[in-house]
């Protein structure tokens, strides 16, 4: 048991230390830090409003990190 | 015609992320089945050097300045072109070792064109556009002189000077991007 739960502590050492999800965890720690320090526009709930608050620096980098999150997976 | 301020810096800024997907996808190794990492060469990246082109050409449209129109118009067929060999790459229909500069020879030459857009049209944004042109350069020589050299790198240099070339272009402020 005390076997297994060590090669599971490892297993997820080795998924946190992969170069995506180091890269992607700042990234979204910096965009959510930006956005609180900028503040963000919310322009409403239509498609066109919906791509405006989306399309902003802060929120663009925390999309892109989670999408690298995503794209850390096995191939 | 002519676009708000808003609009222009809109379009920067999504071009930006996308910039930073092409980058992070292309240099920041992924896990495989086996647990070794490598680079993904996924179909993703000239899909979106593609789509970028495509974005950079609407400017083209949007332009009221003809330098403007003529940068951005040749920064889609280098984008395109690199896109383009890629996608023929990755698919298994071309395969060359030359196809090995693309990427580098892209960047390189999209920073070259942005020297270019600074000496040819100053405008307030000269110096968002000399350190672009800068990052794109020193990316684009770092990932020429490692392919040259034959060395296979985990994680290549040219992911720093690349990603900070995107992140400028996201951070671009609206006063900057006219």
């Amino acid at each position: 048991m005390g076997v297994v739960d060590e090669m599971t502590v490892q297993r997820a050492r080795g998924t946190l230390l992969q170069p995506r999800v180091v890269v992607a965890a700042l990234m979204i720690l910096g965009g959510l830090v930006w956005a609180a320090a900028r503040g963000l526009h919310f322009y409403g709930l239509s498609p066109i409003n919906v791509a405006y608050d989306l399309d902003q620096p802060p929120v663009l980098v925390v999309l892109v990190g989670a999408w690298l999150l995503y794209r850390s997976g096995g191939r | 015609m002519i676009l708000p301020h808003i609009q222009i810096a809109r379009g920067h800024w999504a071009l930006g992320a996308l910039f930073l997907v092409i980058v992070l996808e292309e240099y920041l190794p992924r896990r495989g089945r086996d647990g070794r990492q490598g680079r993904s060469r996924s179909q993703l990246v000239p899909w979106a050097l593609m789509l970028g082109a495509a974005g950079v050409w609407a400017t083209t449209v949007f332009a009221d300045v003809v330098h403007d129109m003529l940068i951005h118009t040749l920064w889609g067929d280098i984008l395109f072109a690199a896109g383009a060999l890629e996608l023929a790459r990755r698919r298994g229909v071309y395969e060359r070792p030359w196809l090995d500069l693309v990427l580098p020879l892209a960047f390189l030459s999209c920073g070259v064109l942005f020297i270019v857009h600074v000496w040819i049209h100053q405008t307030v944004g000269d110096s968002w556009h000399l350190a672009m042109g800068g990052l794109l350069i020193a990316g684009g020589v770092i990932e020429l002189a490692r392919v040259r050299s034959g060395r296979a790198l985990l994680i290549s240099p040219a992911v720093l000077p690349l990603t900070g070339f995107a992140l400028v272009l996201i951070a671009i402020p609206v006063a900057a991007a006219t």
